[in-house]
């Protein structure tokens, strides 16, 4: 927490002044159940400006994940103030924070889950209509071309090797040109060299994309990779 | 509009994806939605028909024997008749106050599988049947023949032919007397269509030899019409009791016989509709399982973006479209079924039975089904609706 305060007071300052993507202020996170708030993360202040890449750090059980869902618009912040590109995702309807989420946001989840009934090329059609966009088989051909797996457009999900899996995960991530990509712990199912060429693929795709990309880890492999690291504690 | 074409992409999509368990619940629902049609079909027709031949015949008189026997020989010209009697015997009878019309029918011989029955003018009135082409017979061995007839052996006016002996084919034939066709009737849609009519006299010169040495000339049955509806309530049992005759009562039978066949009708009904439940619970189960399997397949969803009504609608699809495939299937299936079963009734009855014919009963079969297949849905489609996202996230 402490580790975490400071450098965002002294990293984040340079930046807030530029383009700050992401203030979070008094944020209180977790879920509520029938005997009451139960308060996983506590937030004081966190800034990130845009393209500045974070590694979100912590054990099992410190809130990575309820972070990334209250980030991502899934969960609603129990206390506090979430603004994400200007928008304070708690003033949105259920319908507005689906609709924020599939067109300014880019999800890598832990298992890279594709829609199992579809092939790739069509799981990214769903992606782009799900978002509400207009169907752009350019720009699909586009993205798997950067990820170099344009040959796999047309196969089935459990066809596809886990490392072909991951880059299609990457390329629906970034397919909606997202201001932001969350990715839960994206390398912790890889061996080593999937782990190096999906951090490498994701910073990559980022930089060519002007997203900003927030990773959530236990996996120290990949902690020398970001220049930004917030440590998350245990919750009190 | 847009999420439901969503939906239902995915809905087809994850049919697709298992193709067995699809083409099994399809094939169940259409074989219990053709099974009920079918027997709608034949059953509605076989009423139909039934109605329309009984119209205005309010009782039978023959031969002592199976009151059913005499009416669906008599009246549907169906089953074999219970014997003759003779004229001396049934004159005080037709001639009572209670009868209004007796139409004499004399049966016995066949043309290629049609019955030749031997009556008078009477008898193509009861039915409203008018010739469309020719004339009525005036002297024996000429004949009118129904309209199912000329298209099916294809006789014309002016030609003759030699009827055989009983009432199927492959009995001897009368060479000796050949009938002439004089006239050919309009389609009436009962059983004057598939009927050789001709005069009683003639009927009795074919058997000549065969009834020399009985004095009285022989009638197999008679058509009665009341003149007022109280006759039933005495008329037949007088003729049952004071007579060698038996008097049966076409709607009596009729009722007696559909509630003998309701037997096995409901049989096969209750049969269709274990199909028809199986068909819902496979879908139900179907769903059901491929939900856990599914789980995070749908919270994706919910994470691209689709709203929690889109998953939904995903769920209670593939129900639907499982449902709406049965009914084609079981529609196509059952009016192929009936025309099939027509078919081989038509070989020894000439029922007219079709399978090309659509009934409003069909519309009701083909809702309850696809409710059936919608309601099979809708619970795992409310508990993946009720599912929220974030937890689901941490699984994934």
């Amino acid at each position: 927490m402490c580790g975490g305060r400071k450098s965002c007071s002294s990293n984040g300052s340079a930046f807030v002044i530029l383009n700050v993507l992401i203030d979070i202020v008094g944020l209180a996170a977790g879920y509520s159940s029938s005997s009451g708030k139960q308060v996983v993360v506590n937030i004081d202040r966190l800034s990130i400006a845009q393209g500045e890449h974070t590694l979100l750090l912590g054990p099992s059980g410190s809130g990575k994940t309820t972070l990334l869902n209250v980030l991502s618009g899934l969960a609603l912040p129990l206390n506090g103030k979430v603004n994400i590109d200007g928008t304070s995702i708690g003033t949105l309807s259920n319908a507005q924070r689906d609709k924020f989420r599939s067109q300014k946001i880019g999800l890598v989840m832990q298992q890279l889950h594709l829609i199992s009934a579809l092939n790739v090329e069509d799981n990214l059609l769903l992606t782009q209509r799900l978002a509400g966009l207009p169907r752009d088989i350019k720009r699909i051909n586009e993205v798997l071309t950067a990820l170099q797996i344009e040959s796999k457009a047309h196969k089935f999900p459990r066809t596809l090797s886990q490392g072909e899996a991951q880059r299609v995960a990457i390329a629906r991530s970034i397919l909606n040109r997202p201001k932001l990509v969350l990715a839960d712990e994206p390398t912790s199912a890889l061996d080593d060299a999937n782990c190096d060429s999906a951090i490498d693929l994701l910073f990559t795709q980022a930089r060519e994309h002007g997203a900003t990309l927030i990773v959530a880890t236990h996996d120290a492999r990949i902690k020398n990779r970001f220049a930004r690291i917030h440590t998350l504690g245990m919750a009190p | 509009m847009n999420s439901f074409v969503t939906a239902f992409g995915l809905a087809w999509a994850y049919l697709r994806q298992r193709p067995l368990s699809t083409l099994l619940n399809v094939l169940l629902l259409g074989l219990g939605v053709g099974t009920v049609i079918a027997l709608i079909l034949i059953l509605t027709q076989a009423e139909e028909r039934m109605e329309r031949d009984t119209a205005g015949v309010d009782l039978v008189i023959g031969a002592k024997g199976s009151p059913l026997q005499l009416v669906l020989s008599a009246v549907f010209q169906m089953d074999a008749p219970t014997g003759n009697v003779t004229l001396a015997d049934a004159a005080e009878i037709i001639t009572a106050r209670e009868v209004k019309r007796a139409v004499p029918l004399a049966l016995g011989d066949s043309y290629k599988s049609f019955r030749i029955v031997g009556t008078n003018a009477e008898y193509a009135e009861l039915y409203g049947a008018t010739i469309a082409d020719g004339r009525f017979w005036t002297k024996p061995q000429e004949v009118v023949i129904g309209a199912d007839v000329a298209r099916a052996t294809g006789l014309k006016i002016g030609q003759s032919f030699a009827s055989s002996h009983g009432l199927v084919e492959g009995g001897g034939a009368h060479a000796d007397h050949p009938f002439v066709v004089v006239g050919i009737l309009k389609p009436t849609g009962t059983v004057t269509d598939r009927l050789i009519l001709t005069n009683i006299e003639s009927i009795w010169a074919v058997h000549a030899h065969e009834s020399e040495q009985v004095a009285d000339k022989e009638i197999t049955a008679y058509l009665i019409q009341y003149t007022s509806p109280l006759a039933a309530a005495s008329f037949p049992r007088r003729v049952n009791q004071s007579t060698a005759m038996q008097a049966a009562s076409p709607a009596i039978e009729i009722s007696r016989l559909f509630s003998l066949l309701g037997i096995g009708v409901a049989t096969l009904k209750i049969f269709a509709g274990i199909m028809m439940a199986s068909a819902a619970l496979g879908i139900f189960t179907g769903l059901t399982n491929t939900l856990n399997e599914r789980q995070a397949d749908l919270a994706l969803l919910r994470l691209l973006g689709a709203t929690p009504a889109t998953v939904f609608l995903t769920i209670t699809l593939q129900g639907f479209a499982l449902g709406l495939l049965g009914v084609i299937l079981g529609v196509v299936l059952g009016h192929i079924g009936a025309a099939w079963t027509g078919g081989i009734i038509q070989k020894t009855h000439h029922m007219g039975l079709t399978g090309w014919v659509f009934f409003k009963q069909e519309g009701a079969v083909i809702a309850a089904a696809l409710l059936l297949s919608i309601s099979a849905a809708l619970m795992p489609a409310w508990r993946t609706y009720r599912n929220a996202v974030p937890e689901t996230l941490n699984n994934a």
